[in-house]
């Protein structure tokens, strides 16, 4: 093994989670290499100034304010109201809104009676929602199981698709790609693209040709500007699904912490579609 | 209720020195991490029933891991208000805890989602209002200040998605699998978030004057 290649096991190999095989050859570089020897006896020292660490005194109050927090009605887990640079709908819009929504839940309620396979679209995406910000990995996994999820590069969704995903052209700062799927659903062929940010969240980004309100059935809606885009906010657990319309398709994010990250991605997307072709 | 160093197990031969310097980090922390108990099952079934009595136990024997953890996350300023929504969320939410986990695990990974959403929040505010200031790592003013005090400065610079995992471990005594469980990371991943932590901390530490 060389320097870089230990290094790369060195906290491993400090926290004993390498086989005994690895670990020996490991051993045995740091014990003739000053430097892999010197990075792993500052492990040591970090452990043992992290051992001397005391635990900080805890507020008296913090029972008494929690219990008078848990006695009061709830609260919303989600903050939709925003502050700062977002557009707050009038009272006429939210009022519009409203309309748009109950209009929108007739015709999804149609759509349902009429059509078996989006009620099962609702119901999978309804499973989804709810359980993509507590177990990411499950969810996706339970649904892409239903459609058929293909998974593929960026460059490969492509050529399938006929466009370019958003996400092929860069995501906000700190975001990386975590995986790329090809869905087949009901209602349309879509790429799905799974994010992380640096602490390790992940969010769902779908494209499609046609908005898809059936796949939040009666959830409610909130619509607002997001940088003078157009965008339905739904809650998805304790998390936020936020569509709007992106150059000639429509982008679907699942799992956003709060309307602020919502208006980073569509800040982020705006225009980057511009100048595609059609989906 | 059972002490982080318990939980660990090793998976190959591993030097005194490193369990030497392993064990005096996990004494030190006192209750850490527990395993799930049939106790623990039952308060948590009696909180899933909003039990309010099991509601106390269970911040009776939570509240000071969760406050540790915390107010390393956010600062002391804010660990009093963040700790507190920890539990409203756990005790909201603790109907979709199906005990696949360990409650330990969960309960922690509740606590670094609600860390993280305050310090992107905060972070939000503080770049709106223009009010982001340079980060001082030079040693002077340091002089008087000891090695505990330094790796509190120093963790407080890293990352907080390194900072997370570097303090499960080393203070929580998490073993790798429940450090992929709490921040829902592959347990590949933890090993190299500890290598990048370890080097950063080590760096800072020396840019604020520690002498190893």
């Amino acid at each position: 093994m060389n320097c870089p290649e230990v290094q790369e096991r060195l906290s491993s190999f400090y926290d004993s989670q390498l086989s005994q095989e690895e670990a020996a050859r490991v051993e045995a570089h740091v014990t003739g290499c000053s430097t892999c020897g010197e990075k792993l006896a500052s492990f040591q020292q970090l452990s043992g100034l992290s051992g001397q660490l005391s635990d900080p005194p805890i507020p008296a109050q913090l029972w008494k304010e929690l219990q008078a927090k848990l006695d009061s009605p709830e609260e919303p887990n989600v903050v939709l109201a925003h502050t700062g640079s977002r557009q707050i709908p009038s009272r006429f819009m939210v009022l519009a809104a409203t309309i748009l929504v109950a209009v929108g839940i007739g015709v999804v309620a149609y759509q349902i009676w009429d059509s078996p396979s989006q009620k099962h679209l609702m119901v999978n995406f309804a499973h989804y929602l709810e359980n993509f910000s507590e177990q990411p990995d499950h969810a996706q996994q339970v649904f892409l199981a239903k459609y058929d999820g293909q998974p593929m590069t960026l460059s490969e969704a492509t050529k399938v698709l006929g466009y370019e995903p958003v996400a092929a052209k860069g995501l906000p700062p700190g975001y990386t790609v975590k995986e790329v799927h090809l869905l087949t659903m009901p209602c349309c062929t879509c790429a799905q693209v799974v994010c992380t940010d640096e602490a390790g969240n992940s969010i769902a980004i779908f494209e499609h040709a046609i908005d898809q309100p059936v796949w939040f059935g009666d959830r409610p809606t909130e619509e607002c500007d997001c940088h003078d885009v157009p965008t339905s906010i739904r809650r998805a657990g304790d998390r936020l699904a936020a569509t709007w319309k992106e150059g000639t398709r429509y982008i679907t994010m699942i799992g956003a912490t709060d309307l602020d990250e919502v208006a980073e991605f569509v800040d982020h997307f705006k225009g980057v579609n511009s100048g595609g072709v059609d989906g | 209720m059972k002490s982080a160093s318990s939980r660990r197990t090793s998976t190959s031969t591993a030097s005194n020195s490193r369990e030497e310097a392993r064990g005096a980090a996990s004494n030190n922390a006192g209750t850490a991490a527990w395993a799930d108990t049939q106790e623990t099952a039952e308060v948590v079934a009696a909180c899933q029933k909003d039990d309010p009595l099991a509601q106390r136990r269970l911040y009776e024997a939570s509240h000071q891991n969760v406050y540790r953890l915390v107010v390393r996350m956010v600062g002391v300023q804010d660990a009093a208000d963040v700790t507190q929504q920890v539990f409203l969320q756990t005790f909201r939410k603790i109907g979709q805890f199906s005990g696949r986990s360990q409650f330990g695990t969960w309960i922690y990974r509740v606590a670094v989602n609600e860390s993280l959403q305050h310090l992107r929040k905060s972070k939000r505010s503080k770049m709106q209002g223009l009010e982001q200031e340079p980060t001082d790592r030079s040693p002077s003013g340091n002089e008087n200040v000891d090695d505990k005090e330094l790796l509190e400065q120093a963790l407080a610079q890293l990352e907080p998605g390194l900072r997370s995992t570097f303090l499960l471990r080393e203070v929580e005594g998490f073993s790798y699998g429940d450090i992929a469980g709490a921040l829902e990371i592959p347990e590949g991943t933890v090993g190299s978030r500890l290598n990048r932590a370890r080097r950063e901390l080590k760096q800072y530490l020396i840019e604020l004057g520690w002498e190893p």
